[in-house]
């Protein structure tokens, strides 16, 4: 098996290679940190690289597997973070000045999760800073760059774990998503990132942006991969005061149920609005490709979404604002390009924040009754591919643009309403660009979204191609 | 360097009838119900930004107001002209769990 075979193996078929001991972890770590090195000045992935930890946790997990000690899939798999996870004796930037020199005093839970499941950290991944923003052109530790075009932007906030993910550097990552940090990224890259209903996935040491938005989740190259990790970091934490107490399934169990019977909605007005005549087609085709497979489509209605572009400012604002109290009174020149939200979110008064809860609740309840009536929605998970580092679109169809409607307009509405979210690559751009589906379940149903991905992804070879790195 | 403080009095003063408005329009229940309930915030001005960082003791260089007011006016209008049927029946999403536990 060549190296380029070895790194771009699924996270499933490495874990299986692994546990019939036809691949050691040191053997897929060398293979992933060999191309890291390689390819690390051109992509700038990692803010903090964790290579000697790493070496040593698949020395370890290769003699628990040699002495009969499988721990199950994520054993001796080398697996990147998100900067904003804590991690105990390692530095856990944000990608802020203001934590440069923050090292947790312990691993938060999805990283305790990992580390219990024999997973091998590979190190800290690059992000927009502090969350706030979806590109991952980091004043502070710099740009992270697209596979596919290192030109572009990985999105983010989590870009660099996504870039990461599809550059072959490890077989999954972990991403935060408050308004679209892992689903939108995870399009850019052409790789496939989940966000669970709010309170799946604990945040328990994971750096706050805005407690009642954000999300954590996982991103691999297949949907099997995500459900795989999934099944590791889900789960109810007492430590957490978001976290719920309901029942976690085995995320794989129905991937292969197929499609018939499903009701897929699809919501023409906003979502399919606005959008890049690529982007548009190879949607259009994927809804046929779904529709081939068994599934009903109908066209929904979803009319409150829009009002989540007005909504997420009031919410995340202030309690991002609240959090980085100290960041702004004491440092306010460490700040990069974020502080004028952060600024603003002092300035909004508490009953426009609850204003906002308020609605925020009606979308909520909205969607809760057109999810009885389709098991889930189908939409692009963003609006074009991946914009030139520093130069964004300012127009879409002719028809100016706000940054954040390019980034996240079309994820932020399932922020709001905490529903489990999934992207995967459905085709590419004639620059070679990857494009986005985004599928929307009920709350807790990740199920049926990964099923319907694995589906998708089955009929599909865009989760084959790599990048030509 | 101290910031000179303003008072929550003040503050709301210089809110002018708008508060006044809402309270009237609040007490006398859905008659109001044809027009929006909350005026957009016409009268933010720099000046009237710069005392709510005052207020909430922000860091806010008096420059930055006038850059972040547009920021700030056009959204927060939008936000206020939201009123959907049922709204007075709406519960705050928010982020609370008593733990079994007590």
């Amino acid at each position: 098996m060549s190296a380029q075979e070895l790194v771009y193996l699924s996270l499933r078929e490495a874990a299986d290679l692994v546990r019939q001991r036809q691949v050691s972890p040191v053997e897929l770590l060398d293979a992933v940190l060999a191309r890291t090195e390689a390819l690390e000045p051109r992509l700038n992935v990692y803010i903090t690289p964790m290579f000697e930890q790493a070496r040593a946790a698949a020395r370890e997990a290769e003699r628990e597997i040699l002495a009969g000690q499988y721990r199950g899939p994520l054993h001796g798999i080398p697996i990147a973070l998100k900067d904003n996870y804590w991690t105990q004796g390692v530095r856990t930037t944000a990608g802020s000045k203001f934590l440069a020199e923050f090292v947790p005093p312990e691993d938060g839970t999805v990283v305790a999760k990992l580390r219990a499941a024999g997973a091998v950290i590979t190190g800290k991944c690059n992000m927009h800073e502090l969350a706030i923003g979806g590109s991952t052109t980091n004043p502070h530790y710099g740009a992270t760059h697209n596979p596919w075009r290192l030109d572009r932007i990985p999105g983010g906030s989590s870009g660099g774990s996504t870039a990461a993910v599809a550059a072959g550097l490890c077989y999954a990552a972990t991403g935060t998503d408050t308004a679209g940090s892992i689903r939108q990224p995870a399009a850019y890259c052409g790789i496939v990132g989940l966000k669970g209903t709010y309170g799946r996935v604990s945040i328990y040491g994971i750096v706050p942006l805005s407690w009642s938005l954000d999300h954590a989740g996982p991103f691999a190259r297949t949907v099997e991969d995500v459900a795989l990790v999934m099944n590791t970091i889900a789960g109810y934490d007492p430590k957490d005061g978001t976290s719920a107490n309901v029942p976690v399934p085995d995320f794989t169990a129905s991937l292969n149920a197929g499609l018939e019977g499903l009701r897929l909605g699809v919501p023409r007005a906003y979502f399919y609005e606005q959008l890049d005549p690529e982007v548009r087609a190879a949607v259009e085709a994927a809804l046929g490709v779904l529709r081939d497979l068994g599934a009903s489509i109908e066209e929904v209605n979803f009319p409150s979404a829009p009002q989540a572009l007005i909504l997420y400012p009031f919410l995340s604002r202030p309690e991002a604002a609240s959090f980085q109290e100290r960041f702004l009174r004491t440092r306010p020149d460490d700040y990069g390009d974020v502080r004028p939200n952060v600024e603003l979110g002092e300035l909004v008064l508490a009953t426009d924040y609850l204003r906002a809860q308020r609605l925020r609740t009606a979308m909520r309840q909205e969607l809760e009754a057109l999810l009885t009536r389709v098991d889930a929605l189908i939409t692009p998970t963003t609006r074009t591919t991946a914009h030139p580092i520093g130069q964004p679109f300012t127009q879409v169809e002719g028809r100016p643009i706000t940054l954040f409607n390019l980034w996240v307009g079309l994820t932020v509405p399932f922020d709001l309403t905490g529903s489990p979210a999934l992207s995967v690559p459905c085709g590419f751009s004639s620059e070679g660009l990857p494009i986005g589906l985004q599928i929307v379940g009920r709350a807790w149903d990740e199920a049926t979204v990964l099923r319907i991905g694995a589906a998708y992804e089955r009929a599909t070879p865009w989760h084959q191609r790599h990048p030509a790195l | 360097m101290r910031r000179r403080s303003i008072s929550r009095r003040r503050l709301l003063a210089g809110a002018g009838a708008g508060g006044a408005a809402l309270a009237l329009r609040a007490a006398f229940g859905d008659g109001a119900r044809a027009s929006p309930l909350v005026q957009p915030p016409e009268g933010i001005s720099p000046q009237l930004l710069g005392q709510l960082a005052q207020y909430a003791n922000s860091p806010l260089p008096p420059d930055r107001a006038a850059q972040l007011m547009p920021l700030l006016a056009e959204p927060l209008a939008a936000l206020r002209r939201l009123r959907p049927p049922g709204y007075d029946d709406l519960a705050p999403t928010v982020s609370f769990r008593v733990p079994v536990e007590g």
